[in-house]
């Protein structure tokens, strides 16, 4: 065995924070595609908060698939054009945690912070008049989205955002976005 | 003019299921929302209405049965929704019927939105 981390801490690591889901690599459309049907299939008994945590998931992804800074260098196109990064979803007993990291250059860190904290200030009406007004706002040439996901996971989360950025380099930092989704009471109730 | 049938697919990306009728004019779209392309994907249909609008000027039934779909989606959705809120307003016939589970108040609350943007009408169904 070479040096490396160690497989069995890991585990135990992931075991004792009742991690659900862990990807690391490139954010490709075909794996991103089976970890959504994993989690619908996953939380098919509690239906709105498995589809808070795809949606979640999804616009989390979309924004590493366009936006991470670390590129695949790899030969082939898909995973060259696919940004690098890392989604994890875990479980305790109230809420479901999803967080997602990735390289971002800093320069576009104060941005970013700017963004999540607009989002943080605001109540669910708040965020709601948010995402009506970007989504007003015309397209961004080059741009495949409507810019209102972090709001969108607001609006579904109905948590807070919480970010952390750690500077790696001159270049880059690294950029954790994590956000709580409350388990749903009512499907079970009724 | 022809008709639009678009078979959904969830390989990759989640392609909807889109039944555009000129003979009946009932338009549905159906299944989930997320794709590479989406501006392209419903300027199709955005296209296919509006040549429908200025040529059959029949009524439209658009029916959406849309259980899921992306913020870019979103954007797309409420472009359709803003033709046809134009095509009222200009004496055309169009009827917007929208379906969700009755559980998925986070549905409920975007077609809320949707209809206040839009400044249309839409008549919310349970599945």
């Amino acid at each position: 065995m070479g040096k490396g981390i160690n497989i069995f801490d890991y585990y135990m690591d992931f075991e004792e924070n009742n991690v659900i889901i862990y990807y690391k690599g490139p954010f490709m459309e075909t794996i991103l595609a089976k970890i959504s049907e994993d989690i619908k299939a996953r939380f098919d008994k509690d239906p709105l908060t498995s589809k808070k945590i795809f949606s979640i998931f999804i616009e989390l992804a979309q924004n590493i698939a366009h936006h991470s800074d670390e590129r695949n260098v790899f030969g082939e196109n898909q995973l060259k054009k696919s940004g690098n990064g890392t989604f994890q979803l875990s479980e305790s007993e109230d809420h479901f945690t999803l967080v997602s990291g990735n390289l971002i250059r800093n320069e576009d860190v104060p941005e970013i912070i700017d963004k999540c904290n607009t989002v943080n200030e605001l109540d669910i009406e708040g965020l709601r008049k948010l995402k009506r007004d970007l989504r007003n706002l015309p397209r961004r040439e080059g741009h495949k989205g409507a810019n209102i996901g972090l709001v969108d996971i607001a609006i579904k989360a109905q948590n807070p955002l919480s970010v952390e950025v750690t500077p790696i380099n001159e270049e880059f930092s690294y950029f954790i976005i994590s956000v709580e989704v409350s388990k749903q009471s009512k499907a079970e109730s009724e | 003019m022809g008709n639009i049938e678009i078979k959904g697919e969830k390989t990759e990306f989640f392609i909807p299921t889109v039944n555009f009728n000129a003979e009946t004019g009932i338009c549905e779209i159906a299944g989930e929302s997320y794709l590479e392309e989406t501006f392209e994907f419903y300027q199709k249909l955005i296209d296919w209405l509006t040549q429908y609008i200025n040529e059959e000027k029949k009524p439209i039934i658009f029916n959406c049965k849309l259980t899921y779909f992306n913020t870019a989606s979103s954007k797309a959705i409420l472009e359709i929704l803003r033709l046809l809120k134009n095509y009222q307003q200009e004496g055309g016939h169009a009827q917007i019927n929208w379906f969700y589970h009755e559980w998925d108040d986070d549905m409920k609350m975007e077609v809320e939105d949707l209809s206040l943007d839009a400044d249309v009408s839409i008549n919310l169904v349970t599945f």
